[in-house]
């Protein structure tokens, strides 16, 4: 935790040193440290004034944030497994809700076969060991292989959904 | 509804699930029962005169009363495969019908369609609004629309307690016609909705329409049909005067741009909310007249880009009109147990609305708010996804976080202050960079306009 600490507060303050040293030759200012300040004013009452740079300066924040914080809590985007799942068809009959138990074949209606490993990975090993109740109760007398590891599970309900 | 007692179980399976091939799939005298049993749904008091044939009746299949008894209405069914056509002989047949058996409102009622020079003769000056042809397709909206319309009645029957006419479909469309006929730009009209508490519908509506106003420069109207009137809370007038609110165009003594007033934010306007919306309410049951021209209002306002509309938490009226009006559906969501029961209701209602106006929005989806990274909510957001997915709903791929930061902004601009949720403290918080995310998500190709 302290190294990447560490690692983020040298990127920044590099990134900066290179920033202000850069504005202080096109300015012709050779005070680096004053410069920062007037910078920072300067964009300061910008930010008040302009929407516009006021959004670029929120733009760069974020890919600043992004660099230095691996895993943000902050207003996630494109980061969930299953995200890039398409269903391909709506389906009946299956309301909005949590409590209900995995239901493999609902989601095999939903994403087809070709997504349905994907589709069943981001479940927990409880739920898929739900799921697989349902299967074994299609067929008797099979089980997984191995009921404490989620891909024994997974590759037990695929393999039995369609036999 | 003792004549329907058999067949309910069946008649209602069909108007969960309507479909051409279910109905094509009953003999002919159970069609026109279950068009019997709709209309019944639908408000009215429906006689089958079927068997009475002209002069001994008058001639058509049905006779459908207001709750007076008195006749408003004659119905005449046709049971066709999809590729037969109603031809304009038997409208025109149908038409004489109605003309000697006193010349009452007609539906003609199909499975299929109707020929050209069919409509035609029902579109000729005599024979407009009173002729009505229901074609297959109408008749698949008719049957949505009655569908989540409808409320119980003191002998347990699921049913409008007015006459709702399958005409308002007709009405619908005409104004939806005309309005892609207009060459100038219209406002995006955005309905934020989900019938559970809770779920931050006001925050999202707020939030979208300052991130749109502040970073994409586009003008917003903000609407709060909500009776509690948080989002009015939060945006208070400038001035203190007294200022008009939505209750005034639902009581009839204002229109929809007089309530518009202006907000301390630049670009965002608002039209109040006020607790009398809540004694107005007449809840979920259908009025088309009334949700068709709240549709032709709100689309019919002026220099908006966009028009974002935040909704109660329950099954009213304006929760209806509100779904009625949308271009784009975003329901907020929470990943929480209680919290997804919500959607389904408002699903139902949202499903009855786009039937009355005949067209799906561009878009529809679940935005997941007032995340929190921990065990529980990983576990459960895939059951939640999933389920909103086989309701052909989108999910945004941004969350918004749970923020202690949303209250404080809401607290400060209820107060007057000027700054938003992006602007009130010096880093912007988790929930104001979901809100950014958010918008770059659904607008994603014009972040430099």
């Amino acid at each position: 935790m302290t190294s990447t600490s560490n690692t983020k507060r040298r990127l920044l303050q590099q990134r900066l040193n290179e920033i202000v040293q850069h504005s202080g030759e096109l300015l012709e200012l050779s005070d680096l440290k004053a410069l920062s300040v007037a910078i920072a004013e300067a964009a300061a009452d910008a930010i008040k004034q302009d929407a516009v740079f006021a959004q670029k300066v929120c733009k760069h924040y974020k890919e600043l944030a992004n660099v230095t914080s691996p895993a943000p809590h902050t207003g996630m985007k494109g980061q969930n497994e299953g995200d890039d799942l398409v269903p391909i068809k709506a389906v009946a009959g299956h309301d909005v809700g949590i409590v209900a138990p995995l239901d493999p074949y609902f989601l095999q209606e939903l994403y087809g076969d070709a997504q349905l490993p994907k589709a069943l990975k981001r479940y927990t090993l409880k739920h898929l060991l739900e799921g697989a109740a349902l299967v074994e109760r299609k067929h008797p007398g099979t089980k997984p292989a191995n009921k404490t590891k989620k891909d024994a599970v997974i590759a037990y309900i695929i393999n039995y959904i369609n036999a | 509804m003792d004549q329907f007692m058999a067949q309910v179980p069946v008649f209602e399976q069909l108007i969960a699930e309507p479909s051409l091939n279910a109905m094509l799939a009953l003999s002919w005298q159970d069609f026109q029962k279950f068009i019997e049993y709709l209309f019944a749904c639908a408000g009215y008091r429906v006689e089958d005169v079927s068997q009475l044939h002209f002069p001994n009746g008058p001639g058509v299949d049905l006779n459908i009363k207001a709750e007076t008894g008195k006749v408003i209405g004659r119905v005449e069914v046709r049971r066709l495969i999809l590729t037969t056509k109603v031809d304009v002989n038997d409208v025109s047949a149908f038409w004489g019908m109605l003309d000697v058996a006193g010349g009452k409102t007609g539906y003609l009622i199909t499975t299929s369609d109707f020929t050209a020079p069919a409509k035609a003769f029902a579109a000729t000056a005599t024979t407009r609004e009173k002729l009505w042809l229901i074609e297959g397709a109408r008749l698949l909206r008719y049957i949505s629309y009655v569908r989540s319309s409808r409320g119980k009645n003191a002998q347990g029957f699921r049913r409008i307690p007015h006459p709702t006419s399958p005409h308002w479909l007709f009405h619908a469309d005409t104004w939806q016609a005309a309005r892609a006929q207009q060459t100038t730009n219209h406002a995006t009209i955005c309905t934020v909705s989900n019938n559970k508490g809770g779920v931050a519908k006001t925050t999202t509506a707020l939030n979208l329409g300052v991130v749109l106003a502040e970073m994409r420069q586009r003008s917003i109207l903000l609407i709060d049909m909500d009776g509690q009137a948080s989002l009015t809370f939060a945006l208070p007038p400038p001035d203190p005067a007294p200022v008009p609110n939505l209750a005034d165009y639902f009581a009839g003594y204002r229109k929809l741009q007089e309530l518009i007033t202006p907000t301390e934010f630049p670009g965002i306007h608002i039209i109040r909310a006020h607790p009398d919306l809540h004694a107005m309410d007449t809840g979920g049951i259908a009025k088309p007249e009334s949700e068709l021209r709240f549709v032709k209002d709100v689309q019919s306002i002026p220099n908006y880009d966009w028009i974002i509309i935040d909704t109660p938490p329950a099954r009213t009226q304006y929760t209806r009109h509100a779904l009625a009006a949308a271009d784009q559906v975003i329901i907020p969501v929470v990943v929480e147990t209680l919290a997804a029961n919500g959607v389904n209701s408002m699903l139902n209602t949202y499903e009855s609305m786009r039937a009355l106006v005949g067209k799906p929005p561009a878009l529809l989806g679940a935005i997941i708010t007032r995340w929190k990274q921990n065990a529980l909510m990983q576990t459960e957001k895939p059951t939640l996804v999933d389920a909103l997915r086989s309701k052909s709903v989108h999910v945004f791929a941004t969350s918004i976080p749970h923020d202690d930061n949303v209250d404080k902004a809401i607290r400060g601009t209820s107060l007057g202050s000027k700054k938003s949720l992006f602007t009130f403290r010096k880093n912007m918080g988790a929930a104001a960079v979901g809100y950014q995310n958010f918008v770059e998500e659904i607008l994603p190709n014009d972040l430099n306009q």
